[in-house]
């Protein structure tokens, strides 16, 4: 069932405009923004939110244009960047503000307001004053407030940018889960696609103002369609191919062997290599599916749970790979051999922008 | 939201102000004036009760912003009537062609030396005179002989101890200046106020600044010689919280070392109301308005044969042979004497 | 229906914003540049022609040049002195909770009222040659001579400049400052910046805004100084202002008052323009303003000693003189006694103008509290203009909407005399006029106050009670109206205590039956004897415990919180 609607939704004027943004939203799931700054991601969730209006198309919830409501109206809850507590009121008063807005009985307002704050684990803190929790404790007020209306959208723009690492990922996995068991329908922005890939159902990218790719964070992670979403992944190696005649692609590295590729001759394509498809070494029996690429490492990192390593090829071209540590590559200015998964290779078509 | 007492009491107070505007409609007639006009309540009661008008005072700033209105309103007069033209001011009063002649009856009671303006366009309502005063005890504290003159200032023995105000700011200031002109001449005054200046005279901007501020009687005040008036001396002894026997303080009255200023009311050009205004005018030169002048304003009445009340029959004293400087001498020097006096004296 | 109705509220919204403007300059337009242009045409074209020969001088000689030039001068030193001065004890009411922390805060702001010939008067009883701290010094070190010497000397006004504007700076910056997230400045100094460096490269530069806007109010107070120069400087100083009192009063040359009047409005306006443009890039959005309880109680003895030093300095710099005041109100020929208090209800002559003190409390109060309220009214309008104004909007009206400051209470008053004496405008003897001229001038100090708090409000908070379901009347309710209380109040405090004080303007506006306490006051100064000089400070000591209890009663007036 489609909880939320966007049809052709646009901002032409300001900054950060946005152009023609179609997408929908199934009950219960989370949808990631991901794009970097100036990309119009808030842009859009003030447009739906109805913090700003759009020129033209309309925001559609359970079938019913909401285009023309006042943020007010909509009933929908928003976690933002700097999380805009309210300063003057209690973290009681801010997780309860949604709800004496809803003019609800007060025993009501109590229930849930309490139930809220166990949700978050701040039981104990309610009648603190909001300036004096911690970061962590500001965020989890934050999404307690934007959850206790029982809001039949929640976005949150970037609800964790202020945080460190460690508390980013506890939080997310917090927040996610808390989603989750309430089955909230939500947009949640980030310019970081690790995050994004963690928390989303669907991931969007967007690129300036335009919705340039939405899918699974599986499918976004393996079949990228555009170089713009590669490399917001976060892929070093994208080199430019051209389709041959027979099968396979001609690189900058080298002729790749890759036949089963619904490509044109002399077709232009981007050519991504995802950094976790080469090996030191492969069986014999499977060197067919590999393509051997020769080089000198240049950098060497140790990370925990992988190495990272760069490898020049040709002297020019820099490719990264995550190898296993169980296997360690040799030292920098050592020459270094790898294969390529060929069928693990990315092919994305010239002028697929959407 | 907005607290409502806020808004009751503000309503109420628009309320009675309203009230108090709706309630004039008797006829009236206008007293344009400076700051230092007073009379009592009971005086103008009686002029109601005489003519069934009432008067009503509109002040306007000291004596020389009251004029300034005047003479810029003379189109469309803010007033009948306007009273404090003194003789420093007259020629510039009478020039601007604001007033219009009125051959008072009462005029025939009044000394010829204080009719200035021989068309009766101004015509006297009382005087006083601007003169030195100076503090007894000070001076047989010391043993030291209180000056006589203008003269003495500028001896050795008195250096340091005088006070006068700025003529360009200050009105008793610029009585005091021309005094000094109408002593020593148009050239003379000059070397007086280089010698006074040398012998450390100090300036303050206004009378109070001096009386109040640097005169040995105001608490932190160390000079015995101030710019004042005749009458002071007997306002010490009426306004004094203990009765005192005689006068703290006393003028230096002595030939030429006191200025005469006398004031002088009009009607109004263009008034439409001529017929009270000219009541008002009889009203101000006859027996009973006169009688109020000495203790509400603390200048003599213009009348002679006006009773004077004890505290000024004991203490008030008048000047032997003021100088008494033409109006249109004074108007044609003013400029020029406070733009010397404060190259001398200031800068 | 509903739904039309909130379709437009985006362009309803800035064509509101349009209207918004409307009153204050309705009321300048009526008020302030009818009365002005008036008497400006009638000084320079009095028969019609435009009379040039009176102001040769202004150009012809170096002297205008030189008075404009030390009235900036001075106008200067005196706020960068103020600032200086205030800003520690800014930051001891901002962060700090202790014992009279109110009263301490009234008491600042009650030099405000006080005329400037009895402020004269009580500078003189303490720092004059014989007075209280000459008298001590001498005693104690055996001197023949005064040790201080202030009087008729530059410092002593700037001294009494410091005096009467030190609380501008204490409210308009320390309410600022007690919303600045303390948290800001810790974060620094965990990145091993030391306290000065945490001062000078985080907290300055938030307070910026606030100081630019209290810095502003100080220059122009200070630049149309007239009665502290005249008086305390000694007739040596003269600024533009008193040379205008001097040239219109004295020399009636009213072309060459006008003229300068002009330059001084032309100063002003330049001023406030460029300040306009700076304060607008130096607006900072607080994220978390924190309002709720800024203070924390004195711990360390450091802090202590701080609190404790800035006190004494307020006490020194506002009590002593308001204490030598007081005194001279008490200390008679004859000891300590009450007769001048009783000589105020006395009136001996039965004169017209005699006004019993009961009703002089009575007029200045109902004046100050009408003139409060319209310089809310207006002040408010203003500031939600020009927050919302685009910018070439906010640069010529944010000036002009401070013009009234800054214009001679002398050329404004002649104005009034001759513009507002006909049909409809009939109001010359009106008893409204004191308070409209009174709130001419406070609206400047409600803007100043509201504008840097109003900027200051984050959006997205906004945005956050909108999206929590909350109208817009609500969202104002919860979110700007508590935030932007203070500054309200603030804001009232001055235009009451400016109307409380004021007496240039009122001197030729207000009716001779109702005076107010500053009128009553020169009144007593203006006869000789002691009984007149006591009853003046008597009356000045009512006038100052009066504006004391108008402003506790204002902070009872202002509704706590809005919302719920």
């Amino acid at each position: 069932m489609v909880q939320l609607e966007l049809v052709n939704l646009s901002r032409t004027y300001g900054p950060f405009a946005v152009h023609k943004i179609c997408l929908a939203l199934k009950r219960g799931q989370i949808l990631c923004l991901l794009g970097p700054s100036g990309s119009g991601k808030t842009t859009l969730l003030r447009l739906v939110a109805g913090l700003e209006k759009p020129d033209s198309g309309s925001v559609l919830l359970e079938s019913r244009d909401m285009t023309e409501l006042p943020p007010h109206k909509r009933q929908f809850g928003m976690m933002f960047q700097e999380l805009a507590l309210f300063p003057h009121k209690s973290v009681f008063e801010n997780v309860a503000f949604g709800l004496r807005m809803l003019r609800q009985p007060p025993a009501q307002i109590l229930k849930r307001t309490e139930e809220m704050l166990m949700l978050v684990g701040l039981t104990s803190m309610a009648q603190r004053n909001v300036g004096d929790l911690s970061g962590g404790e500001q965020q989890r007020v934050a999404l307690a407030r934007s959850l206790a209306p029982r809001p039949k959208l929640l976005m949150l723009d970037e609800p964790l940018g202020a945080l460190d690492r460690s508390l980013r990922e506890h939080l997310l996995q917090e927040i996610h889960s808390i989603l989750k068991k309430l089955d909230v329908t939500a947009i949640f922005v980030t310019h970081d696609q690790a995050e994004a890939l963690t928390m989303g159902d669907v991931v969007g990218v967007m690129d300036q103002g335009r919705l340039v790719q939405m899918d699974s964070p599986q499918d976004l992670y393996l079949k990228p369609r555009h170089p713009f979403v590669a490399r917001f992944l976060g892929f070093q190696n994208l080199l430019s191919g051209l389709a041959l005649p027979g099968g396979g692609v001609e690189t900058e590295i080298g002729k790749l062997d890759i036949s089963d590729n619904n490509l044109e001759v002399h077709e232009r394509v981007t050519v991504v290599i995802r950094p976790e498809i080469a090996a030191q070494h492969v069986r014999g029996s499977e060197l067919s599916r590999y393509h051997k690429i020769v080089g000198t490492v240049k950098q060497r990192i140790f990370s925990g749970r992988l190495y990272r390593v760069k490898m020049v090829v040709d002297k020019e071209i820099v490719l990264a790979f995550d190898l296993p540590i169980t296997e360690p590559p040799p030292g920098i200015g050592d020459e270094m051999t790898l294969w390529i998964d060929v069928n693990e290779i990315i092919l994305i078509k010239e002028g697929q922008t959407p | 939201m907005c607290n409502p007492r806020t808004l009751v009491l503000c309503i109420l107070f628009f309320l009675s102000a309203g009230i108090a505007e709706a309630k004039e409609k008797i006829p009236f007639v206008t007293l344009m004036t400076h700051d230092s006009f007073a009379v009592s309540q009971a005086l103008l009661d009686d002029f109601e009760k005489q003519h069934g008008a009432e008067i009503k005072i509109l002040k306007s700033g000291d004596a020389g912003a009251a004029l300034n209105q005047a003479i810029l309103s003379k189109k469309n007069p803010l007033a009948d009537v306007f009273f404090g033209v003194d003789n420093t001011f007259m020629s510039r009063a009478l020039s601007a062609g604001i007033f219009e002649p009125y051959e008072s009856p009462f005029l025939r009671d009044l000394p010829n030396a204080l009719k200035l303006d021989p068309s009766n366009r101004l015509l006297p309502v009382d005087y006083g005179d601007v003169c030195l005063n100076y503090d007894k005890s000070w001076f047989s504290k010391k043993g030291l002989a209180p000056p006589r003159g203008l003269d003495d200032l500028i001896m050795p023995p008195y250096k340091g101890l005088t006070i006068v105000q700025n003529p360009a700011t200050s009105s008793p200031g610029l009585a005091f200046l021309i005094t000094t002109v109408g002593k020593y001449g148009a050239s003379g005054y000059v070397e007086f106020w280089k010698k006074l200046r040398a012998n450390d005279v100090y300036v303050t901007a206004g009378w109070s600044e001096a009386y109040y501020g640097k005169f040995v009687r105001a608490k932190g005040g160390t000079r015995p010689i101030v710019v004042s008036y005749a009458s002071s001396p007997a306002a010490e002894v009426y306004y004094s919280e203990k009765k005192l026997a005689d006068t703290p303080t006393a003028g230096i009255l002595d030939s030429g070392s006191a200025f005469r200023q006398i004031e002088f009311v009009g009607i109004l050009k263009n008034t439409a109301k001529r017929e009270l205004a000219k009541k008002l005018i009889d009203f101000m030169l006859s027996p009973a308005f006169q009688k109020e002048i000495p203790l509400h304003m603390w200048v003599f009445p213009a009348n002679p044969e006006t009773p004077l009340p004890d505290v000024f029959l004991k203490y008030a004293q008048k000047a032997k042979a003021p100088i008494l400087l033409l109006p249109d001498t004074i108007e044609n020097g003013r400029e020029k004497w406070i733009e010397t006096w404060t190259d001398v004296v200031l800068r | 229906m509903d739904r039309d109705l909130d379709g437009c509220g985006f362009e309803m919204k800035s064509r509101l914003h349009t209207w918004l403007v409307l009153p204050p300059l309705l009321f300048l337009g009526i008020f302030y540049f009818y009365p002005l242009i008036s008497i400006l045409f009638l000084s320079f074209m009095p028969e019609g022609a435009f009379e040039i020969t009176k102001l040769y001088k202004l150009v012809r000689t170096g002297y205008y040049a030189g008075v404009l030039w030390f009235t900036v001068w001075q106008a200067a030193l005196s706020t960068l002195l103020t600032v200086i001065v205030a800003l520690p004890g800014a930051y001891v009411f901002a962060r700090f909770d202790f014992k009279g922390k109110v009263l301490l805060q009234n008491l600042a702001t009650i030099p405000f009222v006080l005329p400037t010939v009895v402020t004269a008067a009580a500078f003189h009883a303490l720092l004059g040659p014989r007075g209280l701290v000459n008298m001590i010094l001498m005693r104690l070190f055996h001197l023949e001579t005064p040790v201080i010497h202030l009087d008729q000397t530059v410092w002593f006004f700037l001294l009494a400049h410091v005096f009467y504007n030190y609380t501008v700076i204490l409210r308009i910056v320390g309410g600022f400052w007690s919303r600045l997230p303390k948290n800001l400045g810790e974060s620094a100094r965990m990145l091993g910046a030391s306290d000065t460096r945490v001062f000078f490269s985080i907290t300055l530069p938030l307070l910026k805004p606030a100081i630019l806007a209290a810095s502003l109010l100080v220059f122009v107070f200070c630049f149309t100084s007239f009665g502290v120069v005249l008086i305390l400087g000694g007739p040596r100083f003269a600024t533009v202002e008193v040379e205008i009192y001097r040239q219109a009063l004295h020399l009636f040359n009213l072309p060459m008052a006008s003229a300068l009047a002009l330059i001084q409005i032309g100063f002003t306006f330049g001023l406030i323009a460029v300040y306009t443009k700076l304060e607008r890039k130096v607006a900072v959005s607080l994220t978390l303003p924190d309002s709720h309880s800024p203070h924390q109680k004195i711990q360390t003895p450091q802090e202590c000693f701080f609190v404790g030093v800035n006190i004494l300095w307020m006490a020194i710099l506002l009590g002593a003189p308001l204490m030598a005041l007081f005194l001279q109100s008490v200390l008679t020929e004859e000891g300590p006694s009450l007769v001048y208090y009783a000589g105020l209800l006395e009136n001996k002559i039965a004169s017209i103008l005699y006004v019993a003190p009961i009703a002089a409390i009575a007029n200045s109060l109902g004046y100050a509290l009408v003139a409060t309220l319209i310089a809310l009214v207006l002040g408010w309008f203003s500031a939600a203009f020009l927050v919302g104004a685009k910018k070439q909007g906010a640069l010529i009206l944010d000036p002009l909407f401070m013009l009234p400051l800054s214009t001679s209470a002398i050329t404004l008053g002649f104005g009034f005399v001759i513009a507002l004496d006909e049909p409809p405008l009939n109001l010359r003897s009106s008893i409204f006029l004191p308070a409209i001229a009174h709130a001419m001038v406070a609206f400047p100090f409600v803007i100043r106050s509201l504008l840097p708090a109003w900027r200051s409000i984050p959006q997205n908070l906004r945005d956050a009670a909108a999206l929590l379901g909350a109208s817009p009347l609500r969202t104002w309710c919860v979110i700007d109206w508590p935030i932007l209380r203070r500054a309200l109040l603030v804001g009232a405090v001055f235009a009451f205590a400016i109307s409380m004080g004021e007496f240039g303007a009122t001197v030729f506006v207000v009716r001779p039956q109702t005076p107010t306490m500053p009128l009553a006051i020169f009144r007593y100064l203006s006869h000789p004897g002691s009984l007149n000089y006591g009853q003046a400070m008597a009356m000045s000591c009512l006038l100052m415990i009066t504006t004391a209890a108008g402003f506790l009663f204002l902070q009872k007036m202002m509704p706590r919180s809005g919302g719920f």
